[in-house]
This record gives structure tokens, C-alpha cells and sequence, in this order.
């Protein structure tokens, strides 16, 4: 294995990280760390890795909080715990990788019972990720105007293939 | 020094068709956003190019495009081409980036010295990669299959790195000797080389010595964040006072052609953004880096 597929395992498992810090050579040997690399990938520093893995778990957890606003203001202090742990596990693959971040936290917060997802955000993530031109949704409290109400939510996309929102509120 | 790459002198003197003619040839923008869009819609003075990051017009926006293009020079920025992962690139992320570049007609393409994924996991942002002589090796082919496939000259992109590795030769050295392998310019990240010399401790001006200021085509710049004691690239913030001291040093060392304010949240006033182009524009032309005749200080 190469220093750099051999680093993306280590940035991307914190568990394989604390066997490193333990002993790199042991993780250099199981990973199969190519002798070329051997040396350089046994003297990566255990806290410049876990500040490069923390780094990546930050910016993913910076663009899904834009994404899912209102959804992170329920969960509080508990918002980057909660993400963090769900980060470790799942990694997007498709350019549209924070959608895919936000639609998959949105299932595990749902799965875990850790938190309540605002629905019309859910709702718009799911949406951009599936590509359909066309959606409505009723939703019963969505966020707006610094209270939630019960709104008609349709999404759709504009001739330049965008995805829109719409809401329409009733009292 | 060695002259201009050839592969960057198609884009000595600026800007294409389209940009209308004001003399400059270093011209000063600002990455585009859909946030931002309606203001720079409105075509303010102070923006002279526009920066198109790929993965944003990979699923919609072709028409969007061709109309920007019509009043803006743009230049092309990938994040995902992952150029430092092992083997061959990601197909249909180079067939997306380059109909991305057919559509937009850039002054050049540009991505990254670094990876972002391997085989099995993606990990969605920039991580270092070693210096050394394979490397050089692999990032210099990709790019060159990355510019003949956009028939555009390339410039490539240095990154932060909370980790340092242990490599053959320092990164300067690396830069110099990848865009002479790959025959491309740099696209410099003043705002990356800031934050990477404050977390490791060294000297960013000594660093930006060891480069040949002629590779330098193209400079990245916005405001840093410090949390935690560490200084990070979260592109959310206005650039501050010694960030600008260091952009102006490269303005005196270095004729680029293009600077970029890279700013991807946290969205000041049109105002805000509109003092900040006009403050590099001046401190640009202080040093009269648009025609070359650039004063080394």
C-alpha cells in the first residue's frame, strides 16, 4: 500500500489512528505500507493526523450545518458531538457530497433517536440528492419568520436545472 | 530565471475576449457563489474576473455560465480531480470538469497539489501529499492529462496541511520542480501559505523566495480563522492586516495575472467585498505586477 492510501485510512478511521499512535510499526506491517513509504509513514505525527482527520470532520460538519440549520439549533450543544460521531462512520462519494452528508445525518439522527430533523430541511436535501424535477410536501412545522408553522412546501427546478424551494404558509 | 512556462504565456496579458479593455493586465476578482450572485450580477466595478468552481456547475447552470462568460474573464478551480491519489484519475469527474471548461472558455484551469481520496474513501477535502520524486511523477502527468483534455493552460493550487511529511525535498523545491515537469504555473494561496506557516513555524517570506516568481499566475486570498490555537482555511472571514502585508510582498516578488478572494461563507456587505477588491487592486498596481514590470522589494 502507498503513503497516501495508507493515509487516507488513517484519516478517515480514529480507532486505527490510536492503534498508530500505539505503535506505527505494527500499523505499518497490517497495512502493508510499501517499503518506499515505510519510513515516512512511520514518522507521521500522531497529533498533526488527528488534527488533519479533526480539520475534515469540521469542514463537513461547517457546510451540513448550513445546510440543516434549523435541525442543528434543536440539537443544541449536542449539534458536533452528534455529527462527529456520525462522520466517522460515513463517508459521501459524489461531488454533491454535502448533500449527501445532510441526508444521511438526517437518517442517523433518525435511526439513533438522537435529536429531531426539521423536516422541510430534509425534505429540500433529499430532494438535490435525488435529482426529481418535481416535489410537494406537507410539512408541520416549518421553520420561518423565527416561529414554525404548518406550510405547503414545493420544490422544483428552474430552467437552468437548479433546485428551488417555495413554501406557502397558513395560519 | 527561467522564462514564463509556455503553457501559462497564452495568458500574459490578461483577460480574452469579452472583458473589454482597461489597460490592466493583473486583474482582481472574487470566487464565484450563488450567494453572492445577484450582487455580482449587478457587474461592480471593482470585479475584473470571476473564479468558477467546477463541482458547482457540474448537475445544472450551462446558460448561467455562457452569460457570465459574456462579461466576466473566468478561470476554472476543481477541487475534486484528487490529482495526488495513485493511478488513474476519476473519469467522469475529469469529463465533468472539462465540459465545465468547454462551456466557460476560462483563461486557465487550476486544482490542487494534493489528494482527496483513494480507492476505498473519499474524504471530501484536500490533504497533503509527500514530496518526492514519484509524486512529482504522478501529479505532473495528471496535470498534464488535465490541461490537454481542457485544451487550457493549468496552474496548480499549494494547500494547508494540519500534518506535516517527512519528504525528499522541501515543498517549494517540490512546487518548482512539479510545474517544470508538468510545464503549468501556480496558482499561489497566500491565505494557505499564511496559515501553514503560522501552524508549523516557519518563515512564509523565506518560503516564498524559493519560488520562481514567474511560475506565479494566479493568487488565492481571504481572511484566516484561528480556533483552538490553530489557524485554519475555513475562507469565512475578511483578510486581515498582516495576511495583507504578506499579499503584498508577493504582489512586489511575483507579475501575477490574476487574485481571487476566495471567500465561501459568513458573506460581508457587497461593500464590504467591494473594499476589499479595490484594496488589492491598488496594492496591485502599487508594484505594477499587471505589466510585468513588477518592483522586487
Amino acid at each position: 500500500m502507498d503513503l497516501t492510501t495508507g493515509l487516507t485510512r488513517l484519516l478517515s478511521d480514529r480507532a486505527l489512528r490510536e492503534e498508530f499512535k500505539a505503535d506505527p510499526e505494527k500499523v505499518s506491517a497490517a497495512l502493508g505500507i510499501d517499503e518506499d513509504d515505510w519510513k515516512a509513514f512511520r514518522s507521521l505525527d500522531p497529533e498533526g493526523l488527528d488534527a488533519q482527520a479533526n480539520t475534515l470532520l469540521s469542514k463537513r460538519l461547517w457546510e451540513v450545518s448550513g445546510l440543516l440549520r434549523a435541525t442543528m439549533r434543536g440539537l443544541g450543544a449536542q449539534a458536533r458531538p452528534r455529527f462527529m460521531a456520525f462522520a466517522e462512520a460515513f463517508w459521501p462519494r459524489d461531488h454533491r457530497r454535502h448533500f449527501e452528508d445532510a441526508v444521511a445525518f438526517c437518517d442517523y439522527l433518525k435511526k439513533e433517536g438522537a435529536g429531531e430533523v426539521c423536516r422541510a430541511e430534509e425534505n429540500w436535501v433529499r430532494y438535490v440528492l435525488e435529482g426529481k424535477r418535481f416535489r410537494v410536501h406537507w410539512v408541520r412545522e416549518f421553520p420561518a419568520y423565527g416561529s414554525r408553522r404548518w406550510a405547503l412546501q414545493i420544490l422544483y427546478r428552474n430552467g437552468e436545472g437548479y433546485p428551488r424551494d417555495r413554501a406557502f404558509f397558513f395560519r | 530565471m527561467p522564462d514564463v512556462p509556455e503553457a501559462v504565456q497564452g495568458v500574459a496579458g490578461g483577460c480574452g475576449g469579452g472583458c473589454g479593455d482597461n489597460g490592466m493586465k493583473g486583474l482582481v476578482g472574487i470566487g464565484y457563489r450563488f450567494p453572492l450572485a445577484s450582487w455580482i450580477d449587478t457587474a461592480p466595478a471593482e470585479i475584473q474576473c470571476l473564479e468558477i468552481t467546477a463541482e458547482h456547475f457540474f448537475d445544472a447552470g450551462e446558460k448561467q455560465l455562457r452569460a457570465l462568460r459574456k462579461r466576466f474573464p473566468l478561470f476554472i478551480h476543481g477541487l475534486g480531480l484528487s490529482l495526488g491519489t495513485p493511478g488513474p484519475l476519476d473519469r467522469k469527474t475529469l469529463d465533468n470538469f472539462a465540459r465545465v471548461s468547454k462551456i466557460a472558455d476560462p483563461e486557465w484551469v487550476s486544482e490542487h497539489v494534493a489528494f482527496t481520496r483513494s480507492s476505498d474513501v473519499d474524504l471530501g477535502h484536500l490533504n497533503p501529499i509527500r514530496a518526492d520524486r514519484r509524486n512529482l511523477d504522478l501529479v505532473a502527468r495528471h496535470t498534464r492529462e488535465v490541461s490537454e483534455r481542457c485544451g487550457k493552460p493549468i496552474i496548480l493550487e499549494n494547500v494547508t496541511s494540519h500534518l506535516s511529511i517527512r519528504g525528499e525535498m522541501p515543498e517549494p523545491e517540490f512546487l518548482g520542480r512539479l510545474c517544470e515537469k508538468a510545464d503549468c504555473g501556480l496558482l499561489l494561496d497566500v491565505t494557505n501559505l499564511y496559515v501553514n506557516s503560522k501552524n508549523h513555524r516557519f518563515n512564509p517570506r523565506s518560503w516564498l523566495r524559493e519560488l520562481d516568481p514567474n511560475r506565479i499566475v494566479q493568487l488565492h486570498v481571504v481572511g484566516y480563522t484561528v480556533r483552538n490555537d490553530r489557524y485554519e482555511d475555513f475562507h469565512a472571514e475578511a483578510i486581515q492586516e498582516d495576511l495583507f502585508e504578506l499579499i503584498d510582498e508577493v504582489f512586489a516578488y511575483a507579475p501575477v495575472k490574476g487574485v481571487i478572494i476566495e471567500r465561501d461563507s459568513h458573506f460581508p456587505a457587497p461593500h464590504d467585498l467591494e473594499n476589499e477588491l479595490r484594496n488589492l487592486r491598488t496594492a496591485l498596481e502599487k508594484h505594477g505586477s499587471h505589466d510585468g514590470t513588477h518592483t522586487t522589494s
